[in-house]
């Protein structure tokens, strides 16, 4: 049996982790920027897939394809992004005789208009955001739509996800340019230039559901993750389970979630989205029909391995979880670590991994796609990936967090790390109380500063680092400097007649 | 013995630190204080000191532009204004020179992809007023101008791949309104 990830980065490791674990053999496929990428070196089978623009490789479903028959896999999972709501790429498989570790072409395609899902969800009971219901020709019916809906209005791609082709639009005024510019990120970004508005609720928090179902019509919630901190509309901070959700609005998130799913016969992982008003009633946004980015924070309070679901019951296998729901442990935080500046408004950093050091110890996980000496390339998303804490409470969990942080080391290229030792320290974020507009008022007021007051003992550090690098002084320690290889080769001339 | 002085602007007065270094020995007098310290160089390139009373502090350093050192510790990135005198002097030389500067040079931030020109030569635009859409790494990004002017050359275009770095526009200070 053998697998293919159309995909990259740290989740192409993350399925592979889970085809080793089942006995299964992986195989990578790869564009001419990641020929050296850690997924190619961690895979048993590895195939060039074209040039690095992702057009041309990671979303080339002819090459794709010609991969999976070359290596002979049967299987194939899409990871998150690129590929992997595209319904028209799990019908290719299934047509090829492959098998698509995901949802069924029909179920992506549902939940994959935004505004087609609205109106299925409406029919089936699931509360949803006034919107219009289908993508607008023009500015004008986005104009109109504002007029009687009130703004501010949220343009949004009908394809799109992660934020990306998002505009936030606060008056008529605005209407007209944001709506070119989100029809061409759109149209740049996921091949489709149509684009809708809805009505924005104010300071909502994003909450979401997981729910697995397999091909026999099983179908659970495994629990909600809570993913307020959004810095423009793209999720930098999720947790297991919502500070803001108790036991009586988990049954019934858990309880919608799982009549959205049922409502397009889903099977394999997904996620339904809501966003939960102050007043406890909360609204369908989107269904993921995919695994999502921040999966390990409910692997690790539920005790359940996602990835290894999605293959389970691809291969015909039933549900592993009990239907009427497992039991949480404690809570987890994931931080996603991306390639770029929070002191400069996030700007790319792309580049060489100089340096790399994970935190380790317990209750800590990483879910990396680098390693000392890989280069980001400006091609992809610059997520390098995710530092995941488990604790018994959210207090204990906020505690490893702080501490794995302290121990996190990326050099080479600027990284987020800073946002997240300083998000640990705000009496807001400790105490759970945000939305989704909190972190881009948060940075916006300035809380996020370059650490100052460095210590005695660090400016003294630096002064001894930088005399040692102005004197070329910078001796390598001996044991670094000589290699396995040549100690061998000493020895061997010890031995020596 | 190997001896460097260095100007440590931190958030008092600027003042000197002496390092003086014989083996892994190293002194350092600051303010008239002594301290001594043992150095190590970690075999992924940190450096460690061992002072005198047992306190251990363990980063790695080097220099980021002129006069900036960068120390990380963990995921916090230090940037200290630490200058050798001569290099000091020279930063300041050539921050005196720009502080008269008409142009507004506009360079890309990172590599990327050009979407969109949106002003010609010969064009005024506003302090604020956009300039071009840069595309990396999945976001289209406003490049604007910050004081605004005159586009005096703007060797870019639509479509074309730029290295960071690279010089998109360059901009006229307008007119002193006053004046």
């Amino acid at each position: 049996m053998r697998l293919l990830v159309a995909n990259r980065g740290e989740i192409a490791l993350r399925v592979f982790r889970a085809c080793r674990e089942m006995g299964i053999e992986t195989v990578a496929v790869y564009s001419d920027a990641d020929r050296r990428a850690p997924h190619v070196a961690a895979a048993d089978h590895a195939v060039r897939i074209g040039p690095a623009p992702a057009r041309e490789s990671y979303l080339c479903v002819p090459a794709l394809l010609d991969a999976a028959r070359k290596t002979g896999a049967k299987l194939l999972h899409p990871g998150y992004g690129f590929l992997s709501e595209n319904a028209a790429f799990a019908r290719a498989c299934r047509d090829a005789g492959l098998t698509f570790v995901g949802p069924t072409p029909e179920a992506i395609e549902a939940m994959g208009s935004k505004t087609g899902s609205r109106q299925l969800m409406e029919k089936a009971g699931v509360p949803v955001v006034p919107g219009m219901t289908r993508p607008a020709a023009g500015p004008a019916e986005v104009a109109a739509f504002g007029r009687k809906a009130g703004y501010p209005i949220l343009l949004k791609a009908s394809a799109g996800g992660g934020g990306k082709g998002m505009r936030r639009v606060e008056s008529e005024s605005e209407v007209g340019a944001a709506f070119e510019r989100a029809r061409s990120e759109a149209l740049t970004f996921f091949g489709d230039g149509a684009v809708y508005a809805e009505k924005l609720v104010e300071r909502p928090r994003h909450v979401e559901v997981q729910v697995v179902g397999d091909l026999r019509g099983r179908r659970a919630a495994v629990g909600e993750r809570e993913c307020s901190l959004q810095r423009r509309h793209q999720k930098v901070v999720e947790e297991c389970p919502s500070p803001a959700v108790d036991e009586a609005l988990r049954a019934r998130l858990s309880a919608t979630a799982v009549a959205a799913a049922d409502a397009v016969s889903y099977s394999s992982c997904g996620t339904v989205e809501f966003l939960l008003a102050p007043d406890g009633s909360f609204y369908f946004l989107e269904m993921n029909t995919r695994l999502q980015v921040e999966h390990p924070v409910t692997e690790e309070v539920f005790g359940v391995d996602l990835a290894r679901e999605m293959i389970a019951i691809a291969l015909g296998q039933p549900l592993s979880l009990p239907q009427g729901g497992v039991s949480p442990r404690g809570h987890a935080i994931e931080c996603r670590i991306y390639a770029e500046d929070p002191l400069q408004g996030f700007a790319p950093s792309p580049g060489r991994i100089t340096a790399l050091r994970l935190p380790q110890g317990p209750g800590v996980r990483n879910d990396v796609g680098i390693e000392a000496g890989s280069v980001v390339p400006i091609d992809y998303d610059p997520m390098l990936g995710k530092l995941i804490v488990h604790g018994s409470s959210r207090a204990r969990a906020l505690e490893c967090l702080s501490r794995a942080l302290s121990e996190y080391e990326i050099s080479g290229v600027v990284t987020t790390l800073p946002l997240f030792a300083a998000l640990t320290a705000d009496p807001d974020f400790r105490a759970g109380a945000f939305d989704v507009q909190w972190l881009d008022r948060w940075l916006a007021a300035g809380r996020l500063a370059a650490p100052s007051g460095a210590s005695p003992e660090i400016v003294s550090l630096a002064a001894a680092g930088l005399h040692a690098f102005e004197e070329g002084a910078s001796a390598p320690a001996p044991d670094a400097a000589a290699s396995g290889w040549r100690l061998t080769a000493r020895r061997e001339g010890l031995r020596g007649p | 013995m190997e001896r460097a002085v260095f100007v440590y602007r931190g958030e008092g007065d600027p003042e000197e630190i002496v390092v003086e270094r014989r083996g892994s020995a190293c002194t350092f007098t600051r303010g008239g204080r002594v301290e001594h310290a043992d150095a190590a160089e970690l075999g992924d390139g940190r450096l460690s000191l061992v002072f005198e009373d047992g306190r251990q502090v363990c980063g790695r350093v080097a220099a980021a532009a002129t006069g900036l050192v960068a120390v990380a510790q963990g995921s916090t990135a230090y940037r200290l204004s630490l200058a050798e005198p001569l290099t000091d002097r020279l930063a300041h030389a050539q921050g005196g020179e720009h502080a008269g500067d008409e142009r507004e040079d506009v360079r890309a931030l990172m590599p990327g992809r050009v979407v969109e020109v949106a002003v010609k030569v010969g064009e005024t635009v506003p302090a604020g007023g956009l300039l071009l859409v840069l595309e990396a790494m999945k976001m289209q990004n406003e490049i604007r101008s910050a004081r605004g002017g005159t586009v005096l050359s703007a060797p870019v275009e639509k479509g074309k791949a730029v290295e960071g770095g690279a010089l998109l526009m360059t901009l006229e200070a307008p007119p002193n309104p006053i004046g």
